[in-house]
C-alpha cells in the first residue's frame, strides 16, 4: 500500500490501466514491485454491472480482439443502449458501430485481395492460383464472425453467413476443398438452419472418410439439430467421453 | 576444423615469408651474413614475434628455420661458413641468443594465458547469452500466458459475481420479473437458443408459458400444452428430470411429443412442483453433465425468492385490489410484510418498507378526480421501477394519498439512499394529468428490520412517524 502511495505522489502520477502497462512501468522502473502485483491479480469480468467502461474501452480499442470477447462486448452494448442515461446509449450505438466498422473493413480489404487474386489468376500469373483459396477461406471466416457479431440483428446476420456461404462455395474453394472449408461450410449451413443440406453433405463427407473424427463430430452435430438423437451416437465411436455421458453412464463436463 | 584447415597454409605461407625477409634483405645488402653485426637479431627476433601470434611450437619452427637460413644458409652463399664465423657467432650471439630463447618462451607462456583466459571469457559470455534468450523466451511466452489469462478473466461469462447479481435481481415480488431474470440467468450460464418456463393453468387445465426466451415474434405466448402428452406435463407430475439422451435408452417417453425438449426441469417450491423449465435449443457443445448440473444449481438458487413470489400472488388472489390502479390493498400489504420477516428471521436480510405520501392531495383532488390522483401515483412509482434497478412491490397503503413499496435486500443506509433517489425522481419528473401539469408534493416515511424491528406494526410505525415528522 505504501508502494501505491508513493506511486500517487509520482510527478507523472501514471497509473497503469492494464497488466502490461504496469509490467512495462515496472520494467522503467516507474512503479513499485508491488503495485504490479496489485494490478496484475485484479483483473475482473467485464460482464459485470456495474459495467466498468473503463475495461470495456480498453477492450474495445485492441486491434486484434477475438471474436468470442467481441460478441461478449456486442452483448454489453446491447444492454447499454437500452440505459436511460443518454450518454451510456450514444457510447454503446457509437462503439457497436465501430466493431462492426472494424470488422467491416478487414472484409473490404480481403476482398479487394481477392479481386486481385482472380485477376492475376485470369491473365496466367505464375504462382497466383495458390493465393485464392486461403484469401477466399479467410473472407469466408470474416463473414461467419461477422454473422456471429451481428447476433441482434438476425436479417443482418443471415446476411453476412449467406455471403460466408457464397464465397465458400465459389469456383476457388470448390475445386479443392480442405477439411477446414467443409466443417466451415457443414457450420454455416447448421448455422441457416439448412439442417437437411448439412446432413446431405456430412453424409457424403463421412462415407468417403469413415475415419475422420472431425466429419464424425460435424455428423453428430448434424444429427443433433435435426433432433435425430439415436443418430448421435453412431457418430460418437471416437469420443468415448461423450458417448457414455448420451448413454447415460458417466458425466460429461 | 574448417577454420584450422584454412589456417594452416597461411601460417606457413607466413612463418615462410616471416623467415625469409632478413635472409632476402641480407642478400640484397651483400655483406655481414648473419648480421653478426647486429648480434643476429634480424634472425633471432622472427620466432618471438611469430610466438606472440601463433604459440610456442610455430615461434620455435621460425626460429630455427630463420637461424639455419640466417646462420647456415646465408654465409655458405658467401663462402664464408668456417670456424672464423663460428667462433664471430658465438661470440655476437651470446646474449642475443638466450634472450631470444627466453624472449620466445615468456611470450608463448604469456600467449597461452590469454588464449585460456579469452576461451573462458567466449564460454561464460556464450553461456550468459543462452541464458539471456533462453530467459527472453520464458517472459515472452508467461506475457502472452498473462494476457491470455487476463482476457480469459475480463470475458468470462459465468463468474460467481455475475451469479450473485442475478440471484439479487430475483429479490422482487413480481412474478413475471423474477421468471424473465430467471431465464436470462440461464442463457448467460448455459447459452441456451430458445427455452420457456410452463406453469400450470388451474382453470384450463393445461400448462401455460409464464417466461419465454429467444421465441420468434410470430410465436404466441398463448399456446398451452397437454400435460398429458407434453414431456412438461410429465416432469410436473413426476419432479424428475428429464434430459433428451434419456430417449435413447428408453421407450418410457415415446408416447410424448419430445420436438421441444432438450432439458427439461421441475422447478420445486417447498417440495411441490410449481412449474417446468424447459430448454428447447442449446448448443451441441454445451448439451452436458455440466449444464444440468448448473440449471439445477440456478433453480435451486432460485427456489426461496420464487416461494415468497408465489405466496404473495396468493394472496393478490385471495384479497381485494384496488380497482383503480390494480394494485393490493393495506391488509395484503401487511401480511405479505408479516410473511417476509418471517422469512427474514430464518433466512437472514433486510426488508424495508417505504410509504410515499402525496401531501397536497386533497389540494389537487379540488381539479382532479381522486381516481386520477391515485393513478397519477402508480404512474410515478412505475418510472421510479423503470428506473431503478433495485425494485420494490407496490401496495396501496392506509389512505388515497398514500402508496407502499416493499423492498428487499436494503439495510437502513440503503433504504434512505433508495428514498433519497425516488425524491429526487420525484422532483426532477413533470407529471401530467389530461395534459395539465400537476406539482406534486412529496414526502416519505421508511423502516427497515433488523434491531429490534422484526413486526409488521413496528415496522409500519417507524415509517408513519417518520411521515408525520415531515408533515409537521
Amino acid at each position: 500500500m505504501d508502494a501505491f502511495k508513493s506511486l500517487l505522489s509520482r510527478k507523472t502520477r501514471f497509473l497503469p490501466k492494464t497488466q502490461a502497462q504496469a509490467l512495462m512501468a515496472l520494467s522503467e522502473g516507474i512503479i513499485h514491485e508491488s503495485f504490479y502485483m496489485y494490478k496484475a491479480v485484479n483483473v475482473h469480468p467485464v460482464f459485470e454491472e456495474p459495467w466498468d467502461l473503463d475495461e470495456i474501452e480498453r477492450l474495445l480499442a485492441k486491434p486484434d480482439l477475438d471474436v468470442e470477447t467481441t460478441i461478449l462486448l456486442m452483448t454489453i452494448f446491447q444492454r447499454l443502449i437500452k440505459q436511460e442515461d443518454k450518454e451510456l446509449a450514444l457510447f454503446a450505438a457509437e462503439s457497436i458501430n465501430a466493431v462492426e466498422q472494424r470488422r467491416m473493413r478487414k472484409i473490404q480489404v480481403l476482398r479487394k485481395k481477392l479481386e486481385e487474386a482472380r485477376q492475376a489468376r485470369e491473365e496466367n500469373k505464375f504462382g497466383c492460383e495458390d493465393k485464392l483459396p486461403p484469401i477466399a477461406r479467410a473472407l469466408a471466416s470474416e463473414y461467419r464472425n461477422l454473422g456471429r457479431i451481428c447476433f441482434a440483428q438476425p436479417v443482418l446476420r443471415i446476411f453476412y453467413i449467406e455471403e460466408a456461404l457464397s464465397v465458400l462455395k465459389r469456383q476457388e474453394l470448390t475445386c479443392s476443398p480442405d477439411d477446414q472449408d467443409l466443417e466451415l461450410l457443414v457450420e454455416l449451413l447448421l448455422d441457416l438452419g439448412r439442417n437437411d443440406e448439412a446432413c446431405i453433405l456430412v453424409g457424403t463427407l463421412t462415407g468417403e472418410y469413415p475415419e475422420n473424427k472431425a466429419y464424425r463430430f460435424l455428423a453428430a452435430k448434424t444429427a443433433y439439430a435435426r433432433r435425430q438423437f439415436r443418430n448421435i451416437l453412431d457418430n460418437l465411436d471416437e469420443n468415448e467421453e461423450l458417448r457414455a455421458f448420451w448413454l447415460g453412464k458417466v458425466p460429461h463436463g | 576444423m574448417h577454420m584450422k584447415q584454412h589456417r594452416l597454409p597461411r601460417i606457413v605461407l607466413e612463418s615462410i615469408l616471416l623467415a625469409m625477409t632478413p635472409f632476402v634483405l641480407g642478400l640484397v645488402l651483400g655483406a655481414d651474413p648473419g648480421f653478426l653485426n647486429l648480434k643476429g637479431i634480424p634472425y633471432l627476433i622472427a620466432g618471438p614475434l611469430f610466438a606472440s601470434f601463433y604459440g610456442l611450437g610455430w615461434g620455435a619452427a621460425l626460429t630455427l628455420a630463420s637461424c639455419t637460413t640466417g646462420f647456415l644458409i646465408h654465409p655458405a652463399i658467401y663462402g664464408q661458413l668456417d670456424i672464423a664465423f663460428a667462433d664471430s657467432l658465438m661470440a655476437n650471439v651470446r646474449y642475443s641468443l638466450p634472450l631470444s630463447i627466453f624472449g620466445l618462451l615468456g611470450i608463448a607462456f604469456y600467449k597461452h594465458r590469454i588464449d585460456q583466459f579469452s576461451m573462458k571469457v567466449r564460454r561464460r559470455l556464450r553461456k550468459t547469452v543462452h541464458s539471456e534468450i533462453s530467459w527472453i523466451k520464458k517472459a515472452l511466452s508467461l506475457e502472452t500466458v498473462n494476457r491470455v489469462l487476463e482476457n480469459r478473466v475480463s470475458g468470462q461469462k459465468d463468474s460467481i459475481t455475475l451469479l450473485h447479481n442475478q440471484v439479487r435481481k430475483l429479490a422482487s415480488l413480481n412474478q413475471d420479473q423474477a421468471l424473465n431474470t430467471l431465464m436470462e440467468t440461464v442463457f448467460l450460464f448455459t447459452e441456451m437458443k430458445s427455452g420457456a418456463i410452463w406453469v400450470p393453468d388451474q382453470e384450463k387445465g393445461m400448462l401455460a408459458p409464464a417466461a419465454i426466451f429467444g421465441w420468434e415474434q410470430n410465436e404466441k405466448k398463448e399456446i398451452l400444452l397437454d400435460p398429458e402428452i407434453s414431456i412438461e406435463g410429465y416432469v410436473l407430475r413426476n419432479r424428475k428430470l428429464f434430459s433428451v439422451r434419456m430417449l435413447l435408452d428408453s421407450s418410457e417417453f415415446d408416447r410424448f411429443d419430445t420436438s421441444r425438449n432438450l432439458i427439461t426441469m421441475p422447478i420445486l417450491i417447498k417440495g411441490k412442483a410449481w412449474g417446468v423449465l424447459n430448454i428447447e435449443d442449446l448448443p451441441f457443445e454445451r448439451y452436458s453433465y455440466y449444464t444440468e448440473s448448473v440449471l439445477a444449481i440456478l433453480l435451486s438458487l432460485a427456489e426461496p425468492f420464487l416461494t415468497s413470489i408465489t405466496d404473495y400472488e396468493k394472496l393478490k388472489a385471495i384479497e381485494e385490489t384496488d380497482k383503480d390502479t390494480g394494485l393490493p390493498q393495506f391488509p395484503i400489504l401487511y401480511k405479505t410484510l408479516e410473511k417476509e420477516l418471517e422469512n427474514r428471521q430464518f433466512e437472514g436480510g433486510f426488508v424495508s418498507l417505504i410509504i410515499i405520501e402525496l401531501v397536497n392531495f386533497e389540494e389537487l383532488a379540488e381539479r382532479w378526480s381522486r381516481t386520477e390522483l391515485k393513478c397519477l401515483l402508480r404512474e410515478l412509482e412505475r418510472n421510479f421501477d423503470a428506473q431503478n434497478a433495485m425494485k420494490g412491490s407496490a401496495f396501496h397503503f392506509k389512505n388515497d394519498n398514500q402508496l407502499a413499496l416493499l423492498v428487499p435486500g436494503l439495510d437502513k443506509d440503503g433504504t434512505s439512499y433508495f428514498c433519497l433517489d425516488l425524491l429526487t425522481m420525484c422532483s426532477g419528473s413533470d407529471m401530467k394529468i389530461n395534459g395539465e401539469h400537476a406539482a406534486l408534493e412529496i414526502i416519505v416515511g421508511f423502516s427497515t428490520n433488523g434491531s429490534g424491528v422484526t413486526s409488521p406494526d413496528a415496522m409500519i410505525d417507524m415509517a408513519e412517524q417518520l411521515l408525520s415528522m415531515q408533515r409537521l
